[in-house]
């Protein structure tokens, strides 16, 4: 059960990419979680949500964009998404295989409002 | 209205200092293994009997990850060898600078190979780098052939998989047979092991593996 953590470092860097008092408010924080990250995504929202509650992002809503395994296949180059758990080629059944996607644990964009409709007494948080 | 484009990692501050970590460790020519398995798998009776085959032949450390007491280390540091305890308190996977801080302790000792014992669970230290050498997965065989198929992740990750508590084949389920088809499915360049530290089959094998690896890797390094 990480996700608690990842859900602080989801805060540390909005606050680091708006500004940690600027008057904005964040109404959505978009994300990219690959299938092999083993992100849980309910209990990672579920851990914003009780993180934020009471701040100034709690606005904000998490936007998560599941990410596929795609595989280089290093025999013949063919590209391929990854059914199940078994890592072979489509093409020519090679299991020398690049995991070039799927591990991903990013944050891509924050979608502010240009002013702060309501005012937070604790935004330190 | 605005979208601020942002492009960061989550795990951006664990991987810088498992970076700066890989360095410090293949500069001082280090071999480190970073252990994983479930609880109960027999991680901590593995890394007693390498460092019982292992010590009289190279300089061998061990940092132990648990969530609760330093029982672990009390059991490595019955063998006269150089031990950190790291107690995470209810955090489910070692971090990398949780192994920074542990590592400045045994900075000293000028090791060959050092084994780090991940906190039991084979979900969340898949995602965090320690700046290892390579991962071990450990699998026993009392858990069942199908661990690989519901935890890929970890299987992926790791360079060998040691499938543990062989003696035991005959009074459970499972079939060693499907257990190596599961990981290979996953990762087919998976180093299989079989071992029991019961028996001490296969731990010879094992030993010398890590020898041969961390001589080529000294090398490289």
């Amino acid at each position: 059960m990480h996700e608690l953590s990842l859900a602080q470092r989801i805060v540390e860097i909005v606050h680091e990419s708006i500004g940690r008092h600027a008057p904005q408010t964040v109404r959505t924080i978009s994300l990219e979680i690959g299938e092999l990250a083993n992100v849980h995504v309910d209990s990672l929202t579920f851990a914003f949500e009780a993180l934020v509650e009471g701040t100034n992002l709690q606005t904000a809503s998490l936007q998560i964009t599941s990410v596929r395994v795609q595989v280089l296949c290093k025999s013949c180059g063919t590209f391929s998404t990854v059914d199940g758990v078994t890592f072979e080629c489509p093409r020519c059944g090679s299991t020398t295989l690049d995991v070039r996607r799927g591990r991903e644990l990013d944050i891509t964009s924050i979608e502010i409002d240009d002013y702060t409709e309501v005012n937070h007494g604790n935004s330190d948080r | 209205m605005g979208i601020l484009t942002v492009e960061r990692k989550l795990l951006e501050k664990n991987d810088i200092v498992a970076q700066e970590l890989r360095g410090l460790f293949t500069s001082s020519g280090m071999f480190v293994l970073n252990m994983v398995s479930s609880p109960g798998s027999g991680k901590t009776s593995l890394v007693e009997a390498t460092i019982k085959a292992l010590q009289r032949r190279v300089r061998i450390g061990v940092i132990e990850g648990d969530v609760q007491t330093d029982l672990d280390a009390r059991r490595i540091d019955a063998l006269n060898v150089p031990v950190v305890q790291i107690v995470t308190h209810g955090a489910c996977h070692l971090e990398a600078p949780l192994v920074r801080d542990a590592y400045r302790q045994l900075a000293d000792a000028k090791l060959d190979i050092l084994i780090i014992e991940n906190v039991g669970n084979l979900v969340c230290p898949a995602a965090y780098d320690l700046g290892e050498s390579l991962k071990v997965v450990v699998a026993s065989t009392t858990e069942g052939d199908d661990k690989p198929l519901k935890y890929p992740a970890m299987f992926r990750h790791a360079r060998v998989l040691i499938i543990n508590k062989v003696d035991l084949i005959p009074y459970v389920q499972c079939s060693l047979e499907t257990l190596r088809a599961n990981a290979l499915a996953i990762n087919p360049s998976l180093v299989i092991f079989e071992t029991s530290c019961t028996t001490s089959q296969g731990i010879t094998a094992w030993c010398d593996w890590i020898v041969s690896e961390a001589a080529s890797h000294a090398t490289v390094g």
